[in-house]
């Protein structure tokens, strides 16, 4: 009876820490900038910024819409349209919409950067009328920047969104504010033979919307989402994939300023990432780059001691990503340049 | 005692389990420096649409030659042969063929001793493409008549014709094949760490005693995953190809070379031993016609350093084939895999061989 009684104290404990664990994001103050006025307009159209602050910021991180990404996998509360006017907007980009790994526990970023006490704007295109990466970038960040109070902003690339981020690097006057950036899955040259923007061409010749089944071994997006986890677990699940792929930067001298400027980057890789493979994104430093620049990188790999091979979707889906992944930006972020 | 005949029985049995079947004509060649090393001849298959020139087939660090026949009818030389192609699979220095003489009986006076012996391995890279390259292809071409060769080359057997052609002016060779070839190492993977634990021993030891270590490593009941993931991926490799691999196909290698390479660790560059020849950028002096293989889960010739050498190659054909499951492949393929995996015949060759015959009308 006490060995009962102990168990079940021991069993409401553990349940504890686990809920407690589950919602501990549930102290982050979300602010919704439309709600308030004080959404950003730009040259463009509008852009939409969701905050998630934290009291006492260490600083802000800005993360450009990763594109492909369902964005509940950036933080929980972002399972519904974040566009109300633009309902296709996350169905028609969300890719594992039907898919969700067994642990609802998993660590998501903003909410792992909350924790770790900085504000984090999440930046998207209102619409997707003119979407433009390279718009964007080159004119609309400035304004967001602009209205973050923080001293002290990260950029934060994440998957294909991340080149609107590297065209705002490469532009000549970026905002002093801006101290470090990173790039967690972004291309940024794609300038060679049998890329993901050639792969996309060949594809997009034969069919607008590009639909399949991951047991359909030869067509494109079964053959970019790579991840065999989730084809372990789900072996028959459809995937719909975006009816509108952004318009990715062919020339990536556009973003060779990058390496000039006066300024810290992570570039971090899956190993097995076919969307943003390695050759794409360090294709960017082959040349060099200049004093000023420090460059840092993560291969998210088992040669980097982790637990497997990281693709595209591992880097925003796996349940090794917070421990794997996320901390080593939370750390690299908390580090003096 | 009828335990000791089923224990010897058992032992004879994982013996011939282990050993490869496809045999060519070994010949012992010598350099310009004196050494003696070993190439291996297969001819075309006598029903075969002949090729126009030979192919010379070359090793990696650490590795010997009969990697790339462990697959015995699935192998890349057995491939080769039946595609019309005269085949030379290549020994470089220091290897265990050059201990046996032509007719395959131990001959001493060739083996590189530890610290007795009449030759050690103190050699470098830059020895591998001056010299044992030089002897394969003069040699070759003296048998076949050929006016050039085509070279396919894994890891450094590549590496050492990015040098030559790229360095050293060599003109004989037609066609390039590098399977997983790095020629820098900007970024380390942390699991090359390991190989700092070789730094003490290396300055006692005259040898890196790999090839012993793995052979030993074969007769035990131990996967070694943790270091050998960075070599291959398990995936495509099964029992008896490691069993094989560790047995017959890993060398011992030279200090120096292994100096070498750690000195380009971080580095753009891969450079000559007396650091005066910058290896890397002169790859943009070859324009012979080069295919560049990368598997995608290769550690060491990891796809951006393969991407690397592409951009800087002056060829005006080039062409990277990666390996892959997003291009259309199997399975993604690691280091070692690409030339002894088990799918190659499938994922690899065909590519290699496509692309060869295009070449050799």
């Amino acid at each position: 009876m006490i060995y009962f009684k102990i168990k079940k104290r021991f069993f409401l404990i553990l349940l504890t820490i686990y809920l407690v664990n589950c919602t501990s994001y549930q102290i982050i103050k979300e602010e919704d900038w439309e709600k308030n006025k004080r959404s950003v307009t730009t040259k463009i159209g509008n852009l939409i910024v969701r905050s998630f602050e934290v009291e006492q910021s260490k600083g802000a991180v800005l993360l450009f819409d990763p594109i492909f990404v369902k964005k509940e996998n950036l933080h929980p509360s972002l399972n519904l349209p974040m566009v109300p006017s633009d309902k296709t907007y996350l169905s028609n980009y969300t890719i594992y919409e039907e898919i969700n790994y067994p642990d609802k526990c998993r660590g998501v970023l903003i909410p792992y950067l909350n924790k770790r006490g900085y504000s984090v704007y999440l930046v998207s295109p209102e619409n997707l009328d003119n979407f433009s990466l390279k718009k964007i970038g080159q004119e609309g960040l400035k304004d967001v920047i602009a209205e973050i109070k923080d001293e002290n902003i990260i950029l934060g690339g994440v998957s294909l969104g991340g080149q609107a981020i590297a065209y705002y690097l490469a532009s000549a006057n970026i905002s002093p504010k801006i101290q470090k950036a990173f790039f967690m899955g972004t291309g940024l040259d794609y300038k060679y033979s049998g890329s993901l923007i050639n792969q996309i061409e060949k594809v997009s010749k034969k069919e607008e919307n590009i639909k399949c089944k991951i047991s359909e071994k030869d067509n494109l997006c079964n053959r970019l989402v790579n991840s065999l986890a989730i084809e372990k677990a789900h072996p028959r699940r459809a995937i719909t994939y975006p009816n509108m792929i952004p318009v990715l930067e062919r020339d990536p001298s556009l973003f060779s300023g990058i390496t000039n400027q006066n300024l810290e980057v992570l570039v971090i890789y899956g190993k097995l990432d076919s969307v943003s493979p390695e050759e794409s994104i360090l294709g960017l430093f082959f040349n060099g780059w200049g004093k000023g620049f420090v460059l840092n990188y993560l291969e998210a790999s088992t040669s980097s001691n982790f637990g497997h091979d990281y693709d595209h979707f591992d880097l925003f889906y796996h349940k090794s990503a917070e421990s794997e992944i996320y901390s080593v930006i939370g750390n690299w972020i908390g580090k003096k340049k | 005692m009828n335990k000791i005949k089923i224990i010897f029985l058992g032992l004879l049995f994982l013996v011939s389990c282990s050993s490869i079947k496809i045999k060519g004509e070994n010949k012992i060649i010598q350099t310009k420096d004196g050494w003696k090393i070993g190439i291996e001849k297969f001819e075309a298959f006598p029903n075969s649409t002949k090729k126009k020139n030979p192919v010379i087939l070359c090793h990696g660090l650490m590795g010997t030659k009969e990697y790339f026949k462990q697959n015995d009818e699935e192998s890349i030389v057995y491939q080769l042969t039946k595609e019309g192609y005269e085949v030379y699979v290549l020994d470089l220095r220091g290897r265990k063929s050059e201990g046996l003489n032509e007719r395959g009986e131990k001959d001493s006076s060739t083996t590189p001793g530890y610290w007795f012996g009449k030759i050690y391995n103190d050699y470098s890279f830059d020895d591998y493409a001056r010299y044992d390259v030089d002897a394969a292809i003069t040699y070759v071409l003296a048998v076949t008549k050929a006016e050039k060769v085509n070279w396919i080359g894994h890891s450094m057997g590549g590496m050492v014709i990015y040098a030559r052609s790229g360095s050293m002016g060599e003109n004989r060779i037609s066609n390039l094949v590098t399977i997983g070839s790095p020629f820098s190492f900007p970024f380390k993977p942390k699991k090359l760490d390991l190989l700092s634990l070789l730094e003490p021993p290396l300055k006692v030891l005259p040898t890196v005693p790999v090839g012993s270590l793995a052979e030993f490593s074969s007769w035990t009941p131990f996967d070694y995953y943790y270091f050998m993931s960075l070599y291959y991926y398990p995936e495509n490799m099964d029992k008896e190809q490691v069993r094989r691999l560790t047995r017959f196909g890993a060398n011992n290698e030279s200090p120096k070379v292994f100096k070498q390479f750690a000195n380009g660790m971080g580095k753009w560059n891969f450079e000559s031993e007396d650091r005066k020849l910058k290896y890397t950028d002169q790859v943009s002096n070859i324009t012979i016609p080069v295919l560049l293989v990368a598997g995608r889960r290769d550690h060491l010739g990891s796809p951006y350093i393969v991407r690397h050498v592409y951009e800087k190659l002056g060829s005006k054909d080039k062409t990277i084939m990666m390996i892959s499951r997003a291009d259309g492949h199997t399975e993604d393929y690691g280091h070692i895999d690409l030339v002894a995996g088990k799918g190659i015949v499938k994922d690899v060759v065909p590519g290699i061989i496509s692309w060869m015959n295009e070449r050799n009308k």
